[in-house]
């Protein structure tokens, strides 16, 4: 064996040098290569900082999702991501790309501000500035806002909830004591308003109001704690800078936990965007990424004297767990033969009538997470398989949440 | 570090798919899989974090943008365009630094590696910066190809026969590349104690049958 691959087996598969043996003499005349290679070890260690990687993380699927909705559907039978499972903005709540948490809820504007041009796509994480509105018209806004402000119709607004039709003024309101904030003053805003509707999402559960108020409370929620976060990272180091990523920390834990809460009270199509918003805050929760049914061959006798359609159904994703059961078409069903972290594969007798009319297949776990997709694929039949401990599907409790 | 594998459970090529359809979900798992790999080869690459996180900013986005074209079917086809994207990246901001005669490699005091020293222990720290800072400079000696095949093997773990399809060449040649690199790195670092250039052999290797030993070893330059 020549040095090169001496040198090679030594590092391993990996590239991780093993430990000297002094009783070799090719590893003895390798020690200093070796020593080089060790010199490397720390930076397979390293790991960005954890406020940089979720900050990436969100503007990249905010860049995403604005490329998303300009795209034309690239594959047959595959839905645009413009409907996506992922819980989407109401129009009037601004976009949470880096440095948009001053563009205006476009729709409530008047004209001349509206024509004014968006921001461009996010790039460049720490060295892009954002894109602002110009001074001048922050001004003009501004007065505008205050004309307006001594209208009936803007103090009627100012206390609207979300899921109220004026709760829209109430945030271009908002939008302008922003535009005219310090930028700690714009942190601490940002935090106020999560904090507002946090306390309204919470009485929409305690109320069983349901959709739309507990959406929109939502959808406000997260909206605004990305908003703060960006702001406060905005911000130079320092006194400030710290005590506002505080109280931004401590804001988020119990928002966590209200979510958490709110669980088991939700009907699936709030369940999910709470999922997936509690997977934003960095809670651990599933994802399904797609979905594939296949016909059984042969009709098994209980499928054929109920008039049943038997099929298999196997979720991909990740996070899914021991006791997670299947949804579909928000509806829990069928029983589950196998689950991984990445795969749920369930068995389910279909009524007729729900044959070809299948849109949502999802996975609930134990803990009241779930997660859902749309993109469903027809594969090649199966073979039937013994039907495991079937998954008990008590009534499915919960107010609103059309699904 | 564990060399990043996708769960076999879940096919790679399905989250690839939904990810050229720019589905969030799919996006979000290629980025938390991804991330630490991009950071490491781009901390390698410049030896400072903050610079280290604007490449890996600029080479996500670039993802984001750039993936509805991309052809890769497999793991490994995706890491090589993705870590493509990275270098392009770095040889972008290594190029604007040295129009800018900023001195490269050293470390700003406000800013330390993650994970590379224990917190607490100010001259750890110290010593955990001024090493990377030394072992970066060194890698940027090396040839593209060489700093290459270092990078891939001993940063991000990739296999002898994976750097081999990542870099388009074969395995004998990596063998190769990877021996003269960190030959090269061993000088260069000072890792070799009896270093002269009268017994040493064509790449810096002593010959196992004239081996000697000395109680001390050079100091580090």
């Amino acid at each position: 064996m020549n040095l090169d691959d001496r040198l090679d087996a030594l590092l391993g598969a990996s590239g991780q040098p093993a430990a000297s043996n002094p009783d070799d003499d090719d590893a003895r005349a390798l020690a200093p290569l070796l020593s080089a290679a060790r010199r490397l070890m720390p930076l397979r260690d390293a790991q960005p900082a954890a406020d940089f990687a979720g900050r990436l993380e969100r503007d990249l699927l905010a860049l995403a999702a604005g490329r998303a909705t300009n795209a034309r559907p690239s594959h047959v039978g595959m839905r645009a991501v413009a409907d996506s499972d992922e819980p989407t903005l109401p129009l009037l709540v601004p976009q949470a790309a880096r440095g948009s948490n001053e563009r205006a809820p476009r729709a409530a504007l008047p004209r001349w501000l509206r024509s004014l041009p968006a921001e461009a796509s996010v790039r460049g994480h720490r060295t892009r500035r954002s894109a602002t509105l110009p001074v001048w018209a922050r001004a003009l806004a501004a007065a505008c806002m205050l004309l307006a402000l001594g209208s009936g119709l803007f103090a009627a607004a100012a206390n609207a909830q979300p899921g109220s039709p004026l709760f829209g003024l109430h945030q271009v309101e908002q939008w302008a004591r922003v535009s005219l904030s310090s930028p700690a003053d714009k942190a601490r805003l940002h935090l106020q308003y999560a904090s507002d509707a946090l306390a309204a999402l919470d009485r929409a559960v305690a109320q069983r109001s349901g959709d739309p108020a507990y959406a929109s409370a939502l959808a406000t929620l997260q909206s605004e704690l990305n908003a703060a976060a960006t702001a406060i990272a905005a911000l130079p180091a320092g006194q400030t800078h710290d005590a506002l990523a505080t109280q931004l920390a401590t804001f988020q834990q119990r928002a966590r936990d209200d979510l958490r809460a709110a669980l088991p009270g939700l009907g699936w199509s709030d369940r999910v965007a709470t999922t997936a918003a509690l997977g934003g805050l960095g809670e651990s929760v599933p994802h399904v990424i797609g979905a594939a049914i296949h016909e059984i061959a042969g009709r098994d006798a209980q499928a054929a004297a109920h008039g049943t359609h038997a099929v298999q159904v196997v979720v991909s994703g990740s996070g899914l767990v021991a006791g997670a059961r299947l949804v579909v078409n928000g509806q829990p069903m069928g029983t589950v033969l196998s689950v991984t972290d990445g795969t749920l594969v369930a068995q389910v007798s279909l009524d007729p009538s729900l044959v070809g009319r299948v849109v949502s297949i999802g996975v609930e776990n134990p803990d009241g997470t779930a997660a859902q997709t749309s993109a469903i694929d027809h594969g090649a039949a199966v073979t039937p398989t013994p039907a495991a401990t079937a998954t008990p599907t008590p009534h499915h409790g919960g107010h609103g949440g059309h699904g | 570090m564990q060399r990043l594998t996708w769960p076999p459970e879940l096919p790679f090529s399905l989250v690839l798919e939904r990810a050229r359809a720019l589905d969030s979900t799919a996006l979000g798992m290629l980025y938390r899989r991804f991330l630490p790999v991009v950071y490491r080869f781009a901390l390698g690459r410049i030896g400072e974090p903050h610079a280290a996180e604007d490449i890996t900013s600029e080479t996500f986005s670039a993802m984001v943008e750039q993936i509805g074209a991309l052809r890769a079917q497999d793991e490994l086809g995706f890491s090589a365009w993705l870590l493509s994207i990275a270098r392009n990246q770095a040889a972008m901001l290594i190029r604007r630094k040295q129009t800018r005669r900023e001195q490269f490699g050293e470390l700003p005091e406000a800013r330390q590696p993650h994970a590379v020293a224990e917190a607490g222990d100010p001259l750890a720290v110290l010593t955990a910066r001024e090493s990377l800072s030394e072992t970066v400079a060194a890698l940027n000696r090396l040839t593209e190809d060489q700093r290459a095949v270092v990078l891939y093997r001993c940063v991000l773990g990739f296999s002898t026969e994976e750097v081999a399809e990542l870099l388009g060449k074969q395995a004998g040649t990596i063998r190769a590349l990877q021996f003269r690199a960190l030959a090269s790195l061993a000088r260069l670092l000072g890792t070799n104690p009896d270093t002269s250039p009268a017994d040493v052999g064509a790449y810096g290797v002593r010959p196992a049958a004239s081996a000697r030993r000395r109680g001390r070893h050079e100091p580090r330059r």
